[in-house]
Parts: C-alpha cells; sequence; structure tokens
C-alpha cells in the first residue's frame, strides 16, 4: 500500500480534510502522510492500515469499529501522551503515533500466546487463580501489572497544563447533532443562555455524514447556532457526569491534548446525545475488517477513504442501506447484503493472518470480502438521564432502551427520546428547548429570591417563553432484535469478554446483570459500556431464559466517558502566604521552608550562628505568621477562661500572659500568649498554622455556646508585621528606636506596651522570652514592617544584630526546654503528658477539657514529655527515633532534636511511658537505620539558664 | 531614632509580582487589568445581626455596596460592614462613628487597613476570569453591579464587590494580607488569555 492507495477520488458528502495539503507523521516507526482534518485513524486507512492496536486480554489483532472517540481498537501512545483515540484526534505535521502494549512488534505480539490460552482465562480467572496463597500476592501483581494495558505516560514530555473554569449557563444541551441543535435554538430564542456541548470537532451529529441531502440543511443549521449570542458552543467536549443538584462534569478536549474541566451548573439540562451503532455479536466479530455501519460512513463521507476494497453489509435498518450506496460511491465492490430484515443473519467471519477474508451466513452463504459492515442496531446511551435518577426501559418493537420518564430538569429529546420523521424531531427538539428555558427561567426566580446579592426578583428570559405543557412523544419505529448469531463472539471489545464468557458467569451463579458485569468485567472498560450494555443484558438475559426487561440494565455512573487526572487537577491552586519581608529573605537569600501554607526563612545559611548571635549580641526573627486574634468585648475574659487551661480573670491592662488550649477531650491543641491591650481589648497569639482551628474554635463558642457574651474576634494575622527581637543587646537595641521606657522595672517581663517605634504608631510591643533571652516581640502595622525591620537591622549593626530563621528558633526554644504544640505533642496528647500540669488549673469552675483532664489527674498520664541525655553529646538522634528499654520493649520516642552552640551538645525531647519518665532512667534510642544508642532521662526540660535570669534581665 | 518617615508598603507593590506578567501603563488597555487598591483605608464594622440600625445607619443590607463619592461601603458577609475610603483612617473612623451614632454601643470598629490586601478586577472578560478561579454564579441577574458577597477565590477566603466603572465590569476582591500576592498571581495567570495586566498604585 503507498499513501493515499485508499484515499477514494470523489470527495465525500461532508469531507472534512484538505485535500491540497499533505502532513507527514509516523505510526510504528513509519513514515505515513495525511491531510489536514484527517484523524490518525482515517490518515493510516488511507495508506491501506487495517491492524491498530492489540486487544485487552487475549492480544487479538483489532482493527477499526466506530471510527470515533468511542473507538476501543484506537487507543494509542502520541508522542508521550498514552490513550490517545485515534479514531477522533486529528492528525499533526511530525506526530509519533504507536500502538500500545505491544511487543515486540503490532503485527507479532508476545503476549498474543494468550490466546492460545484463552480456555483458561475464562471469567473469574483472577479471582480463582491467585487468591490463594496469599502471601504470594505480592509475586503476582508485580507479574499482572506487566499486562496492564494501556499507554505509558512520558514524564520527560512537556505538556500543556489542563485548565478549570466554572459555568453558569441557564440550559445545557449534551449533544450538538440537528436534535441538540434545534433545542439550542429554541431555548437561546425564549431568552436562556445556553451552553450546547458537542463530542466531535464540529456539530451536526450524524447529518455530517448521512448523504448529500443533510450537508446543505446542516449548514443553515450551524448558521443559525452561530448567530446566537445566547448560545455558547463547546465542541471537541464531553458531558462525562451529572451529580447532584445538576452539578454537570464537562471535558473540553483541544488537538494538543491539553484539557479543560468546567464545572457546570445549569438549571435545566437536555439530553440530545443520539444514538449509537451497537456490534453485533458473532464468531470472528472483532477481525480487522469488521466494523460498524457509521464507521463505514464517516470514512467515506469525511475523509474520502474506502475502508476496504470487497465489502459486504449487514443490515438491519435504512442507515445499512444508506451505507450500501456510500460504499459504492467510493469505489467499494460491495458483493454482497444480508438483509436482517429479510430473515438473514451473520453467522461468523473468518481470516486470515488477523484480517477478515470471509463472512458466513446462517443460511450457508459464504462471501470472500476483507470488509464486513455491520449496521444491526442502535444503543441509546442514556447514562446523563440515568445518572439524575431515570431508569431507562426496553422496548421490546423497537429492540431498544428509552429513558423511562422526563425526571425535573433533564429533558431528553432526539434519537435517544424516539424516531420519527425530521419535522417531528425539530418539533419535539425546539419543545424540549423552550421547556428547558422555562424550567431555568423557575429556578432562576427561586434562586434570586434567596440571594442576598440579587436586589430584585426578575424573569432571567428576555422574552416571555411559549408555554409548552405537553411534549408529544415521539413514535418508535420497529426494529429486528439483533444481539447475537448462533454462534459466540465478543461482547466487550475493551475487556475482551465475550458472549460465552457472560454464559459462564450465569451458570456459575452470577446470574443478575450487575454480578454478572462485576464477574467478568463486561461494560467496565473505557467505553463504559456505550456499545457494551445492551448486548450484555441481552446475552444473560439469553443465558437465563430470561427477557431484557426482566433482566434490566446495570447501573451507569459518571464519568460517562474517561476523563484525565490532569483534567480533574486542573489549574495549580495552592495558596501561600507571605509576610510583608518576604522579599528582603529572599534577596537575603534565606532558605524557606512552608509552614501552615506560610512561606517562612527557615535559615540564612548556618542557623547555629544564627543561634549563637542571639545567645551573645541580639538577633530578629520575623514572626509574622504567629496567629493573631483582635478580641474586644467586656466578655474576653469569660471566653479566655474557657479556652485556656489557665487563669485570666484577673489579667490586666499591660500584662501578657502564657495559656494552653485543650480540646474537649483534654488534648493540647494550641498555645500562646494573650495581652491585655485595654480595658476590653485584647490581642491573642496562637500558632502559626492552629491560628485558623483557633478562630474557628473561639466563634464555636460565641456562636453556639454562648451567644450572649460581647465579645467580637476578629483574625489580624496579617494586619501586622511581628518581629521578635531577642538576646542581652536586644534592650539597648529597642531603646535606640522608641521612647517606650525599656527598664526592667518600667516594663517588665510578661508585660505590653503600645508606642511609636522607628516612627511607627501603634506598635505593640511585647516582652516575653520563647528563646529564653532578653527579647521583645514587636507587632507592627503590616505595611511599615518593612521599614522598622530595617531600621532595626541599622541601629543594631554596632551591636552585631542579624537575622535568624526558624531552625535557630528552634534550637533556642529546646535549650530552654520550650515545647512546640504538634510536635513534642500529637493528637493524642493531654495537658498533663505535654509537660503543663501546672498550668491546668482545676479549681476554675469549668474550661474546654476539664472532665477529662480531672480524669488524667487522678489517673496520671500516660506518657510523659522528659529531656533526654545523650551518652554520647555528639549524638544528635533523628526526631520521631523510637526508644526502647532493656528488654527491647518501645517506650517513646524522640519528639525534638537539635545540637546546641551554647551547650556544644545534643539537647532533646521526647515522650516515654510514665513508668519511665524518672530522674536518669536508662534507655536506647534507635535510630531510623535501626543503630542504637545510650540516652537517659531527665525531668528537668531546660537545659539552658534553669533560673530564668537572661529573659528576665 | 532613624531619619526616614516611615512608608506603608503594599503587599501587592508591582516589584514583588512576578515579571511573568504585564505591568499596565495608563496606555494600556487589554481585556482585563488588575489594580492594586491595598493602600486605600479599609475599615470594618463588626455588629451582630439583630443590629439591624448599623446597616441601617449607612443605608445597606447584607450583600449590597453603595458607593459615595470615592468611600464604598459594602456588606458582604453577616455582621461585617466594610468601609473603603481615600481618606485616613483617623478621619475615616470619626466619619463611621459619627455617622453610626447611638448604634456603635453594639458594634466595634476595627481599622483593617494594613490587614487586607485589596485589587480592582476590571474589563470586558473580568467575569470569565473570575469563573476561571471561583465557583459562585457572577451572572447579572444574581450579582448586578453593586453586590457584594465573601466567596473562595483561587482556594482563598475572598470579599468580592461588584463596582462597575465607567459601564464597564469591575470587581474589588479583598484577601488577607499574606495571600495578596498569591491571588493576584492567581489571578493574573488565569487572565493570560485575555492579556491582564497589573498596575501597582502607592500611596
Amino acid at each position: 500500500m503507498t499513501a493515499h492507495s485508499r484515499r477514494a477520488p470523489n470527495a465525500g458528502h461532508g469531507e472534512v480534510i484538505d485535500r491540497e495539503t499533505t502532513i507527514p507523521f509516523s505510526f510504528n516507526g513509519r513514515t505515513y502522510e495525511g491531510h489536514p482534518g484527517d484523524t490518525i485513524a482515517s490518515a493510516l486507512v488511507a495508506s491501506g492500515v487495517k491492524v491498530f492496536s492489540r486487544s485487552f486480554k487475549y492480544h487479538r489483532p483489532r482493527g477499526i469499529l466506530t471510527a470515533s472517540w468511542h473507538d476501543p481498537n484506537l487507543m494509542m501512545q502520541v508522542d508521550g501522551e498514552p490513550n490517545v483515540r485515534a479514531g477522533h484526534r486529528r492528525v499533526a505535521a511530525g506526530m509519533n503515533v504507536k500502538s500500545q502494549d505491544t511487543w515486540p512488534s503490532l503485527r507479532f505480539d508476545a503476549k498474543a500466546m494468550n490466546g492460545k490460552l484463552g480456555r483458561f482465562l475464562a471469567p473469574g480467572f483472577y479471582y480463582k487463580t491467585f487468591i490463594k496463597p496469599q502471601a504470594l500476592w505480592p509475586s503476582y501483581e508485580a507479574v499482572l501489572k506487566r499486562f496492564v494495558h494501556a499507554g505509558s505516560v512520558d514524564l520527560t514530555s512537556q505538556r500543556p497544563h489542563s485548565d478549570k473554569r466554572y459555568a453558569h449557563p441557564d440550559v445545557l444541551v449534551a449533544g450538538g447533532g440537528p436534535a441538540g441543535m434545534w433545542a439550542a435554538i429554541a431555548a437561546a430564542d425564549a431568552g436562556a443562555r445556553v451552553l450546547l456541548v458537542e463530542e466531535e470537532h464540529e456539530l451536526g451529529g450524524h447529518w455530517r455524514w448521512r448523504g448529500q441531502g443533510h450537508i446543505g440543511k446542516l449548514a443553515e443549521l450551524r448558521r443559525e447556532v452561530a448567530s446566537k449570542a445566547a448560545i455558547e458552543t463547546l465542541p471537541d467536549s464531553v458531558v462525562f457526569g451529572r451529580y447532584d443538584d445538576n452539578w454537570v462534569g464537562v471535558v473540553q478536549r483541544s488537538s494538543s491534548g491539553a484539557e479543560t474541566l468546567l464545572k457546570v451548573r445549569p438549571k435545566a439540562m437536555v439530553v440530545a446525545v443520539g444514538l449509537l451503532d451497537r456490534p453485533y455479536v458473532f464468531e470472528g466479530n472483532d477481525l480487522p475488517g469488521v466494523m460498524l455501519g457509521s464507521a463505514a460512513s464517516r470514512l467515506i463521507n469525511l475523509y474520502g477513504v474506502r475502508p476496504g476494497e470487497r465489502a459486504v453489509v449487514f443490515t438491519a435498518n435504512g442507515e445499512g442501506d444508506t451505507c450500501v450506496a456510500d460504499l459504492k460511491r467510493s469505489g467499494v465492490d460491495v458483493v454482497g447484503t444480508i438483509d436482517a430484515r429479510q430473515g438473514d443473519r451473520v453467522a461468523r467471519a473468518t481470516g486470515r493472518r488477523g484480517e477478515l477474508t470471509a463472512v458466513h451466513t446462517e443460511n450457508g452463504r459464504v462471501y470472500a470480502a476483507d470488509l464486513l459492515v455491520v449496521s444491526s442496531g442502535w444503543t441509546a446511551p442514556t447514562s446523563l438521564l440515568n445518572m439524575g435518577g431515570d431508569v431507562p426501559q426496553y422496548d421490546r418493537e423497537a429492540a431498544r432502551f428509552f429513558p423511562g420518564s422526563n425526571s425535573g430538569a433533564i429533558l431528553a429529546t432526539g434519537g435517544i427520546a424516539g424516531d420519527g420523521t425530521e419535522e417531528q424531531q425539530r418539533r419535539h427538539a425546539s419543545e424540549t428547548g423552550i421547556q428547558a428555558a422555562r424550567l431555568a427561567q423557575e429556578t432562576s426566580q427561586s434562586w434570586q429570591a434567596a440571594v442576598p446579592t440579587a436586589r430584585i426578583v426578575t424573569p432571567s428570559l428576555s422574552a416571555p417563553a411559549e408555554q409548552v405543557d405537553f411534549i408529544e412523544a415521539l413514535p418508535r419505529e420497529p426494529h429486528p432484535a439483533l444481539f447475537r448469531a448462533s454462534t459466540h463472539g465478543f461482547v466487550d471489545f475493551s475487556e475482551d469478554v465475550s458472549s460465552k464468557d457472560l454464559h459462564i458467569a450465569v451458570a456459575e451463579g452470577y446470574d443478575s446483570a450487575e454480578l454478572a458485569k462485576r464477574y467478568t468485567t463486561a461494560t467496565m472498560g473505557p467505553i463504559q459500556g456505550k456499545l457494551e450494555t445492551i448486548n450484555s443484558v441481552a446475552v444473560i438475559a439469553e443465558a437465563n431464559g430470561a427477557t431484557i426487561e426482566e433482566t434490566g440494565t446495570t447501573v451507569w455512573r459518571p464519568p460517562y466517558a474517561p476523563v484525565t487526572l490532569g483534567a480533574l487537577a486542573g489549574r495549580e491552586l495552592e495558596p501561600v502566604r507571605r509576610s510583608p519581608l518576604h522579599d528582603w529573605h529572599a534577596e537575603a537569600r534565606a532558605t524557606f521552608m512552608v509552614a501552615g501554607e506560610w512561606l517562612r526563612p527557615e535559615h540564612y545559611g548556618d542557623a547555629q550562628v544564627e543561634a549563637a548571635r542571639v545567645r551573645q549580641a541580639v538577633g530578629i526573627i520575623d514572626v509574622t505568621p504567629l496567629g493573631k486574634l483582635d478580641l474586644r468585648g467586656t466578655d474576653v475574659p469569660r471566653l479566655l477562661e474557657a479556652l485556656y487551661v489557665n487563669k485570666w480573670t484577673r489579667l490586666e491592662v499591660g500584662h501578657v500572659r502564657y495559656g494552653a488550649m485543650c480540646s474537649e477531650d483534654g488534648v493540647v491543641f494550641d498555645d500562646g500568649v494573650t495581652g491585655r491591650l485595654g480595658p476590653d481589648s485584647y490581642l491573642m497569639t496562637t500558632t502559626s498554622s492552629g491560628a485558623d482551628a483557633v478562630h474557628e474554635w473561639i466563634e464555636m463558642w460565641l456562636q453556639t455556646a454562648h451567644p450572649d457574651w460581647d465579645v467580637y474576634c476578629t483574625p489580624v494575622t496579617g494586619g501586622y508585621t511581628s518581629i521578635n527581637c531577642a538576646g542581652p543587646s536586644s534592650r539597648e537595641l529597642l531603646s535606640r528606636l522608641t521612647d517606650i521606657p525599656l527598664d526592667s522595672d518600667e516594663f517588665q517581663y510578661m508585660r505590653v506596651r503600645r508606642g511609636v517605634v522607628a516612627g511607627v504608631s501603634d506598635v505593640v510591643v511585647w516582652r516575653i522570652g520563647f528563646t529564653g533571652e532578653l527579647s521583645y516581640e514587636l507587632h507592627i502595622p503590616a505595611g511599615f514592617g518593612q521599614h522598622v525591620w530595617d531600621a532595626l537591622l541599622a541601629a543594631g549593626a554596632t551591636l552585631g544584630v542579624g537575622p535568624f530563621g526558624v531552625e535557630a528558633q528552634r534550637i533556642l526554644r529546646l535549650e530552654k526546654g520550650h515545647l512546640i504544640v504538634g510536635q513534642d505533642t500529637d493528637g493524642l496528647t493531654k495537658a498533663l503528658s505535654a509537660g503543663l500540669g501546672w498550668a491546668v488549673k482545676t479549681d476554675k469552675a469549668d474550661f474546654a477539657g476539664l472532665p477529662e483532664l480531672r480524669f488524667q489527674i487522678e489517673d496520671g498520664p500516660a506518657t510523659e514529655l522528659v529531656r533526654l541525655v545523650t551518652e554520647d553529646p555528639s549524638i544528635v538522634p533523628a526526631e520521631a527515633s523510637q526508644l526502647i528499654d532493656s528488654h527491647g520493649a518501645i517506650i517513646g520516642r524522640v519528639t525534638s532534636s537539635r545540637m546546641s552552640p551554647s551547650l556544644n551538645r545534643s539537647v532533646c525531647l521526647a515522650q516515654v511511658t510514665a513508668a519511665h519518665a524518672i530522674d536518669g532512667c536508662e534507655m536506647q534510642i534507635v535510630d531510623p537505620t535501626g543503630k542504637h544508642q545510650r540516652a537517659a532521662v531527665s525531668l528537668e526540660l531546660c537545659s539552658f539558664d534553669r533560673e530564668g535570669e537572661r529573659q528576665r534581665a | 531614632m532613624p531619619n526616614t518617615d516611615p512608608v506603608a508598603v503594599s503587599p501587592l507593590m508591582a516589584t514583588a509580582v512576578s515579571s511573568r506578567h504585564q505591568t499596565l501603563t495608563s496606555a494600556t488597555i487589554p481585556r482585563v487589568a488588575v489594580i492594586d487598591l491595598s493602600t486605600m483605608t479599609k475599615l470594618l464594622i463588626r455588629y451582630r445581626r439583630e443590629l439591624t440600625a448599623v446597616p441601617d445607619a449607612f443605608d445597606i443590607t447584607l450583600g449590597q455596596s453603595t458607593r459615595t463619592g470615592k468611600t464604598l461601603t459594602a456588606v458582604p458577609a453577616r455582621g461585617h460592614l466594610w468601609i473603603f475610603t481615600d481618606d485616613s483612617a483617623t478621619s475615616a473612623l470619626d466619619e463611621a462613628r459619627q455617622r453610626l451614632g447611638a448604634a456603635e454601643r453594639g458594634a466595634r470598629v476595627f481599622d483593617m487597613s494594613h490587614a487586607k490586601a485589596l485589587l480592582r478586577l476590571t474589563g470586558t472578560a473580568a467575569r470569565e476570569l473570575m469563573y476561571r478561579l471561583t465557583a459562585i454564579n457572577l451572572e447579572d441577574e444574581f450579582v448586578p453591579d453593586g453586590s457584594a458577597l465573601t466567596t473562595s477565590v483561587a482556594r482563598v477566603v475572598t470579599d468580592v464587590i461588584r463596582d462597575d466603572q465607567a459601564g464597564e465590569r469591575s470587581y474589588l476582591l479583598q484577601c488577607d494580607r499574606p495571600y495578596g500576592r498569591y491571588l493576584v498571581e492567581s489571578v493574573l495567570a488565569a487572565g493570560e488569555a485575555w492579556g491582564a495586566g497589573f498596575r501597582s498604585v502607592q500611596k
């Protein structure tokens, strides 16, 4: 075969290719040509390619079946993208197309050996074979993973990123065929905003390839749609699911592989997805060369391609008859027509070297042919209706399923709803569109009445919708009930499930459609039952000796069509918080860490040097991420009493106090200091990552437990740039920038002042000491933060001031034995186990966690926070290392561990069982590599300046 | 004491916003523009929901905004009345308290100027851009000019105020200051298809 050897000389009716231009691309390493507008599949067929893939289980050669996005045999690897639908993706210059999971080649696939073992790979093979011995499952899994039938993701390839958007049309029309377009136009004329979603590249549905008579009408209909400003058309897109409250998912595809996920909330939906050709089950029905009538018509009319040389057509309807005409016009020799309406049937297809060579009929005739076109009936893809609660009903006369009843704001029209003349179809679709617009209007009005932003309840429809109280149902044309021949063949082409497999499943007791589906995996492949469901149900009914009505269908669930994980992920939206000093830190080459969405400087090169500077001179750290809540009102003390384990009623103006919060189960969940700035004004600080949780906790108290309290809680974390100035020279440094009296008599430890710092008014200064040094924490109106930071560095140059990061702060606090909630505690650590027993005041009337803490006091804590002293001072055990006793029993874990530059040895905190929380108790630290180190317990958590003289200086 | 006067810095300084995005000049008119208004004075009046005298004093109700000259008042969430103005915080506070009158006894007034980032998203594509970042239905019948609401934009809690400019669709977006740069970067990234650009206003 040569390039375009199968290209018909006459243009098809509705041809979409540009014959004047050629595009080179490769398939399995060989160069081919296509025309702009060609799909990968049509271009390959034009060059004589018949085999495109290998099947899922038996690796049987497969050719074109539907020539559309839903073709189970046309999933290919294109450049770095797996599972590209070659029946839909248009060919592009330089495209590198490969068949998937074929080795060593598509033509000679070693895994085709599975076909020889077919009788051993019966339904339930995996369940029966790999269930025992269970211990071998990991080995089985490793082997089975090699048989996964999908492409591979090339992590090195550059993929366009996926996007996401929301849409709020009045009416969503799923399906851009003639019925969908009529419905969209009618809805738009009634004043509705319409989103028209079409899976193909262009609007038109089957009119695009159903002959010259439709082409002119289609062009006119497309023009009318395009002229409606109220219609947004989304071609190359699919409605993949309908969820609660009419939440509808749409994926918009593109030729580059990029996808956009639309989260659509229409007020009404019209399902006009049309009908799909359904395959016929017979021996050899998967041979390359056997295809559906719509596939042949698409290839001929859209792409000008002859799908074969000698064809047999198995027809049961007018579409099949039209296909005969298409084949003849394109130059295919139609050697036989098997007309089901005359009682004739296909019995089997046979082939050589994996390609069709002969077609056998039930009455004994044999045709030599390389193409068998099957038009044996329709499948109604009712899944979107079913997702809305509709139960499809089988019509024996028409031999297909129909919607049970229109439910709520989901309406059906077009082929899925019935047959009839073009005029009947047009009227039904238009009335459905108007009905949808009216439903949307009613919904809109009820929403407007409920939404405070909507000022006046006005109709959303610009013109009063024509009242459509009753839509006359479409007629249903009788059709032969054709599902399976006298022979067995494939029912599910995606999963290699045959009619024989379904009979076996029923014989083994899996006699309902739902059970047989799961046992055989029929309808569970990438096509999601669109081609397989009705045949599966028919075969299961046959095996049970039941009718299709009695058997019913399986449940349709989203997605209607596969959606990539990239599309679901969409645009990357990961909020981060930045301090007003962020740029300064970046310029100072800080190494950043993420903590509670904050980007914080972990260090500026050497945390040990930074920690030593604080101990010896003065350092400044950006503590803006500290949670800050403005509390105002006369009842704030009552709130604080309820939240904290310690007492707050006597906190005086100008004082600051440390507090720990527990949840109702007594577990510590946050801590911090709160200062009283005025009679009814307090500033609470929380941990950086706990600020939002504390705010919610407070609002829970205020809104549900005590709405009677006069307290307003306002988060102001971002309103202040917070800087801690720590070290023996911190007083001297700050005195150079403020008139606030700083002498220890005037401004004692745990006090707060407000004043001017570096010319900035309203700076809140409190004297606290997380680092154990004389230190002042400045809370500066955020916009002036950089100014004050710069001023501190400039004024402190002669004092040796420098910045320090979170890592240095952690070293310093560890030397002091100060705990960090979440680091030295976990989700089960109650107050006494966190070393906070001193703070718990059980003589308070009540506070969150009090009953549980009383129990803990009575029973004693199960674990305790202790200092761990390693025998070798140079050993810095990894955090989370386990602690074991002399018998090897686990007795605790290391919670914090650092090397102390001040002590020249490691400093650690640990949680140990109460039985081992004894001064001098020896134990072993087991590091992550399994190495053991000796250590002993100290109940004195503080290692540095135990009397606290430095911070109180 | 330092010899330089303190200067308040916006969280959305043009130099801070990624250079990937277009910086607008007065001559640049893209389909959508982002303008930094963070240096405006922002007052928050908190009140209990039953205290209708507070919003009544400003002739406003939940979900609405009103503009008087260069001052915008909005109630995007129950019990949260915001005042945005170019006036100084001191004079704005005085005026707010005066207007509250007796109603102030049940309310608290906060100067949140430093706590929030504020930007204006304006242009013909503003709504389409917003649909890249928020699930809220912004169609005219639900969110007309003069609406105010609190919702999630780019996964950040944001006050959204529809404040059209000379007949052109425009939204004010206000979030906690630390999220400001992230939010503006997200808006600009979502608006690349419309040539979204950024303009900083420094006070």
